[in-house]
């Protein structure tokens, strides 16, 4: 499927300041588009916990705009920090899959125990819900490839 | 260090070899009676028959019951290993009761009403634990949710051996058992028949998720189980059409008997091919070990 919505179009449309026509356009992309809807998720996710930060620190003490911008910073830096391993041991686990039972049964059990995680989705996984996921991933690494391929996916799993 | 690797031995080029070794030693006795130049050695042909058979279902039944202990966590895939585990323990003593060396055990059992009885019970029971195991093997993919699915080519191919099986049972009259005077050889040979069409079709199953696995060492071993499945059903085929063609020609007997003994050792390739899957990851597992030993010093400093 095009996707055909530019970064600067998802930002203004996840801080709501989309033109009615544009933001039209998108929701209707996002409902045919399953792809697309995880990201929003997780990005409504990220963007939720930002502002939370935000409000948080405001709370706390009355800062400079400058202090304000480090702590959201630093919030951000921790966001992308816990997302790197995340995705990296998920390519990791799906080369490791391929070689043992081909690369369209790597990607669909990757997704299947994703599904049957709290995370609900490969978009939505983080550190907070990776054991789940990973325990589903090894019920089914254990009926395709036996007790050692499980032992492999669960000393590569650890993040 | 998993308890396969004791066995490790047992790698899909040494079978390849063992099978070439087997065929040459056929050829090598077959050829010159063929030829005029010996007398037809039948003994010597029974004895290569049984050693190639025992070697190769004994190795078989080693791997497949070392692959069951690998897959104790998931029921479905453990008993379709015990299944075939069952097969090659039941095709051992095939040879028993179809070769003239089990003359030496039992004098006059070539004569024996119990030989042919003996052999069909075996066939039966051997089809149906290789039948039962890919039926569970099926089902524990299907449990899975992985996204395998049948393509209508097929449901053409299924339908197409559905008529082969009415072709066959129509024409029963040429099968070996057809003129038997015991009712339950006759009986036995047709659920053999059948039997092999069910294997026939669960093997084409397995073949369409073979492809849809895109690669991997999982997709090779069901590749070679569809092979095995459809070798056996092709020469059950095959030996009928030979008959039928060439009723007293000896050299179609020991043609189908060479492809018997190289259908046996097809089943072992499959299940080395299987146990490769679990070296593979057993390397792997290394690999990720010794990475991670390497990576830690450099972390802490």
């Amino acid at each position: 499927m095009r996707h055909e919505i530019s970064p600067e179009t998802w930002e203004d449309y996840m801080e709501n300041t989309l033109a009615a026509a544009e933001r039209n356009r998108v929701s209707a992309h996002l409902e045919a588009c399953a792809e697309c809807r995880a990201m929003a998720a997780q990005a409504s996710h990220s963007t939720a916990r930002l502002h939370g930060t935000a409000r948080q620190i405001n709370a706390a003490w009355a800062v400079s705009d400058e202090k304000l911008e480090t702590a959201w910073q630093a919030a951000l830096a921790q966001l992308k920090a816990e997302a790197v391993p995340v995705r990296e041991r998920l390519d990791e686990l799906e080369a490791t899959m391929t070689v043992l039972c081909g690369a369209h049964t790597a990607a669909q059990a990757l997704q299947a125990a994703a599904a049957e995680s709290p995370a609900r989705s490969l978009a939505r996984l983080t550190r907070e819900n990776w054991e789940p996921f990973l325990r589903s991933l090894l019920a089914i690494v254990r009926a395709l490839c036996g007790r050692t391929g499980a032992r492999l996916i669960l000393e590569s799993g650890q993040l | 260090m998993t308890k396969m690797t004791r066995i490790r031995w047992i790698t899909p080029g040494l079978v390849w070899r063992l099978l070439a070794l087997n065929l040459a030693l056929n050829l090598a006795l077959f050829l010159p009676a063929q030829l005029g130049w010996i007398a037809r050695p039948a003994g010597a042909l029974a004895a290569v028959g049984l050693l190639g058979g025992l070697c190769a279902y004994g190795l078989a039944l080693l791997v497949c019951l070392k692959i069951e202990e690998e897959y104790r966590d998931a029921p479905l895939f453990r008993w379709a290993w015990l299944g075939m585990a069952a097969n090659a323990a039941i095709l051992l003593f095939r040879p028993l009761a179809q070769d003239t060396l089990a003359e030496v055990l039992w004098p006059d059992f070539h004569a024996s009403p119990w030989r042919l009885l003996l052999r069909h019970v075996l066939i039966v029971a051997g089809n149906l634990a290789l039948g039962l195991s890919l039926l569970a093997m099926w089902w524990g993919y299907r449990r899975l949710r992985l996204g395998f699915h049948i393509r209508r080519r097929d449901y053409a191919a299924m339908a197409g051996l559905l008529v082969l099986l009415a072709a066959l049972a129509g024409v029963r009259e040429n099968l070996t058992e057809a003129a038997s005077p015991f009712a339950a050889n006759r009986v036995l040979q047709l659920v053999g028949l059948a039997l092999l069409f069910v294997i026939a079709v669960a093997g084409i199953v397995l073949q369409r998720i073979a492809a849809q696995m895109n690669g991997g060492r999982l997709a090779v071993v069901l590749r070679w189980l569809t092979i095995y499945v459809l070798l056996r059903l092709g020469l059950v085929v095959l030996a009928s059409l030979l008959r039928a063609a060439f009723p007293d020609a000896p050299w179609a007997s020991d043609v189908s008997r060479f492809a018997w003994q190289a259908v046996a050792w097809v089943f072992t390739l499959t299940v080395a091919y299987q146990m490769r899957v679990t070296l593979t990851a057993a390397e792997q597992l290394e690999s990720v070990r010794q990475k991670r030993i390497v990576d830690k010093p450099a972390m802490i400093s």
